[in-house]
This record gives structure tokens, sequence and C-alpha cells, in this order.
């Protein structure tokens, strides 16, 4: 889902469903309108409107976790690709085709994480790199004594953590929002800024004020579709850690 | 741009609005501000106060939550630190030269990660060529019992554990809140605070009752960042566990 477009849509709806109910005021027999009338609404809106604000909430702060615990994936996978990098140097110059395979594998995966992200195609497969070619050049490593033994199973523990590690990011990225979730509270939405609509006066500071809460509130769907696709749009998972990561190999 | 900074900012933002809403009040015609106007938009601000305010609260708690991990991540190491130093006492007075060169790399990292002047920032990038001399000189002992040949496989592990432990502390370094949340959040402060302002009256005590709560929720903004980066600012991980751990080497 795209957030550009699902965000200004529940816009959209939520306040026209306040104009909607604006305009139906004015056509009520004012006897419908009456301050009994006004209070039993209010009481009963008030419990759906907390109950919206609280799910808002919590849904954003959840997009959130999420997003922080895919960050920190990354920021593990980076970490790890560093250490490998220097247990392959400590093994000893007999490395370095493993050492160029781990770069090529830390490169493929920056493209093909970001750059597909960027081009909204989703994060790409692992493809073999992490689970072929690396686990391969370790394991053709042929220890001399002791402490090349101890460096290379070493190596074949981080490189297998590696490639779990990038397989749950790739299974992670899809969507963990539920459009029928969305549906319901966008509703609720509209039936709150309806029913407050119903007893607005019309004028303008009314209705503004009305316009800028149905703003936040389909702010806060935009950040939670945001937040949900953490490789890609305005609020994205830098690929820095990574970049530092590669840039340490390079040494 | 400083934690500081950027509070101050949303201060100076949330404040405003508040300032613009009393303003607007003066300007606006009184039938804008009759009790209807006011009871609707009461019931409006009513739903994005509450949502606000949850989802600062619990991005505080996030921040926290994660502050912590890194302290406890600076507090294991030392642990191990302590731990690898009394494992090679053990090993006897062959292995004094890997605790030198221990002590070495621990006061190597203290220096780095938490600079005597303030104004330098904390360098948390491992130093390249104190951690594989360790490595090297452990490696280097020639164990020829089996009570030694099994320190000095603990030894191994915890360098490596070490080494892995400051290559996260290193990718973590990057910041987890990003900037357009900041300003979603900000702008729906700000428009809270306009509505508080259009309906108070103008008098010193609303302004200064309005003044100390921009003040809160400015100065939570201002605890999300600073929680953000635990190696900088004025909340910091503290030193105190690895001093310790630096005062039981050699002992």
């Amino acid at each position: 889902m795209n957030p550009y477009i699902v965000a200004p849509l529940v816009f959209a709806s939520i306040f026209a469903a306040t104009l909607l109910a604006m305009r139906l005021s004015a056509a009520l027999p004012d006897h419908h309108l009456s301050a009994d009338t006004k209070d039993a609404v209010r009481i009963g809106m008030g419990l759906v409107a907390t109950m919206a604000a609280l799910i808002l909430g919590l849904l954003v702060a959840s997009a959130k976790g999420t997003y922080d615990i895919e960050k920190s994936e990354v920021t593990q996978m980076a970490s790890k690709v560093s250490f490998l990098d220097r247990v392959l140097v400590n093994y000893g110059l007999e490395t370095l085709p493993a050492r160029q395979v781990l770069r090529q594998a830390v490169e493929g995966t920056i493209t093909r994480i970001w750059s597909e992200a960027e081009a909204g195609h989703g994060i790409a497969d692992p493809g073999s790199a992490w689970n072929e070619t690396l686990p391969k050049a370790i394991q053709e490593l042929a220890p001399l004594d002791d402490a090349q033994r101890t460096f290379k199973s070493q190596a074949a523990g981080i490189s297998s953590d590696l490639g779990q590690m990038r397989w749950l990011l790739f299974e992670q990225a899809d969507s963990s929002i539920s459009k029928p979730l969305l549906i319901v509270v966008v509703v609720w939405l509209a039936i709150i800024f309806g029913s407050i609509g119903l007893f607005a006066p019309p004028n303008p500071t009314a209705v503004g004020a009305l316009m800028l809460a149905a703003l936040s509130v389909s702010g806060a769907i935009f950040l939670i579709l945001e937040l949900d696709q953490p490789f890609g749009g305005l609020i994205q998972i830098s690929s820095q850690p990574m970049l530092n990561a590669l840039n340490h190999l390079a040494k | 741009m400083s934690a500081i900074t950027i509070g101050a900012m949303v201060f100076a933002g949330v404040f405003g609005g508040a300032l613009l809403g009393l303003r607007l009040r003066a300007a606006l015609p009184d039938p804008h501000l009759s009790s209807e106007t006011k009871d609707v938009v009461k019931l409006a601000m009513g739903l994005v106060a509450t949502m606000t305010a949850l989802i600062l609260g619990l991005l505080i708690a996030s921040a926290k939550a994660s502050f912590d991990t890194q302290k406890s991540g600076v507090i294991q190491m030392s642990a191990k630190i302590a731990f690898l130093d009394r494992g090679l006492a053990i090993y006897g007075p062959e292995a004094a030269e890997a605790r030198a060169v221990l002590r070495l790399s621990v006061e190597d990292a203290l220096a780095s990660m938490w600079p005597s002047e303030a104004s330098q920032p904390a360098r948390l990038d491992p130093n390249m060529v104190k951690g594989p001399a360790l490595y090297h000189a452990i490696q280097k002992l020639s164990p020829t019992d089996e009570e030694h040949r099994a320190v000095k496989a603990q030894a191994v592990q915890m360098v490596s554990d070490i080494g892995q432990m400051r290559w996260l502390l290193f990718s973590q370094a990057g910041s987890s809140i990003s900037t357009p949340l900041l300003v979603v959040v900000s702008v729906w402060l700000t428009v809270i605070f306009i509505s508080f302002g259009l309906f108070a009256p103008s008098n010193s005590t609303v302004v200064v009752a309005l003044m100390v709560a921009s003040l809160s929720v400015a100065g939570s903004i201002f605890l999300i960042l600073e929680l953000d980066q635990p190696f900088g600012g004025i909340i910091q991980i503290p030193s105190t566990s690895m001093r310790i751990a630096l005062e039981q080497l050699g002992k």
C-alpha cells in the first residue's frame, strides 16, 4: 500500500464525512439536535474516539518497533561482516579469495536491498552469495595449525549467521499492516468526525479545526504505512552501517 | 543538530502555536468562538492529543530500551575483559605479554569511547592495530598440558566475544529517530497547542501554564533524542564499568 495514495484518501474520506454531517445537521429538524441528544452522542463517540486514539497510537508505536528491529538486524549484520573480515585477516594471507567473496557479497546485498527498494520492487531475495559462495570459500581453507583451525571454525559460524540474517531480512519484508484493520480504523474515524460535525456550528474556525484534526489522524496512518516499508519511502533504514563495513573491508 | 537545539526548536514551535491561538482568538469574530465551536474543537483535538501523548510516551520507552541494551553491552564487555585477564593470570607468567597488550587496548578503548575533552566526539570504531595484536599475543601461547590448553581456548573465545561486541557497539551508533517522524509529531503538538490557545482567556496564568506544558512536551522530544545517542550529550552510558575492569587488570 502506497502511503502517498492511502493517506490522502483517508484524509478525504474523514473530512468528507465531517462536511456531510454538517450539511445533514442543517437538514435535520431542530429537536433532533437538542442538548440532550448532543450529550448522548458525545458520550458514545467519546468512547469510540478514545479507542481509536489508543489504537492509532499503538499502531504507530508497533510499526516503529518493527522498524527498529529490522534496523538492528542491519546493524548486527554489518558488525558481523566487519568481524568476519577481521577473523579472516587473522587467519592469514590464504584468505584473500574468501575476503574478496565477502566483499562482493556485501556489495551485492547493498544493491539488492537498497537499490531495489528505491525502485519500488521491494527487497530482493538473498541470492547465492551468503549461502553458497561464501561458506564454500571458507570451507576451502586448509588450516595448518590450531590457531588457524579456531579461526576457520569461527569464520564458518559467523558466515552461517550472516546467511540466516539475510534470509530473515528478506522474509520480514512483507507488510505487517492488514487491510481490514486499516479499513475498520478509518471507518471509526469517519464516524467520529461525522458525529462531531453533526453538532458543529458552520463557521470557518470549527471547519478549520476539524480539518487540522483530520489531517493529523491521516498523518498517523501515513506514518504507520511509511514505517511498515523500512527499505523504501521517506522513512527508511539507512545503508550506512553496511557502507561503513564495506569501507572497513577495504583496509 | 544536537538534542538541545531540536528540543528548543520544538518548544519554540509549540509555544508559538499556543501564542498564535491566543492572537487568533482576539482577531476572530465572537460567533466563531461560541461554546458550540469550543465543544467541537475540544472533541476533535482530544483525539489527536490522546494519540500524540501515547506515541510520545512509547517513543521515550523504546529509546530508553535501546539505551539500556547498549549500556548492558558495555557492562558485559567490561566483565569479559576482567574475566579474560583472570584467565590469563591463571595461565601463568608466560601470559604476561598478552595481559600487557590487553591493558593497552582497554586503555585505548576507554580513551576513544569516552574522550576526556567533552568537545571531542566519541569514536566507536574498533582499533585495527590493538585488537589483532591481542589476538596474536594469545595465539602465541603454546600450552603444554590439558589445563593450559583449556585456559587458552577460553581466552580465545573471550577475545572473539569482546571483538564482536565492539563491532556491534560501533554499528549501533547511528540514530534510530528519523526526521520525518519527528516533524510529524511536532506538527501534531503545534496543532494541539493552537487549539488550546484558541479558547483560553489571555491572562498571564494561562500563558505560563501553556509555556510549562510546551516545555514538558519539548522535554520529551529532547529525552528521545538524547537517549538515542548513548555516547554523547547529557545522558551518556557511564564509563564506570570499563574503568573498574581496567583497575582489576594486572592484579
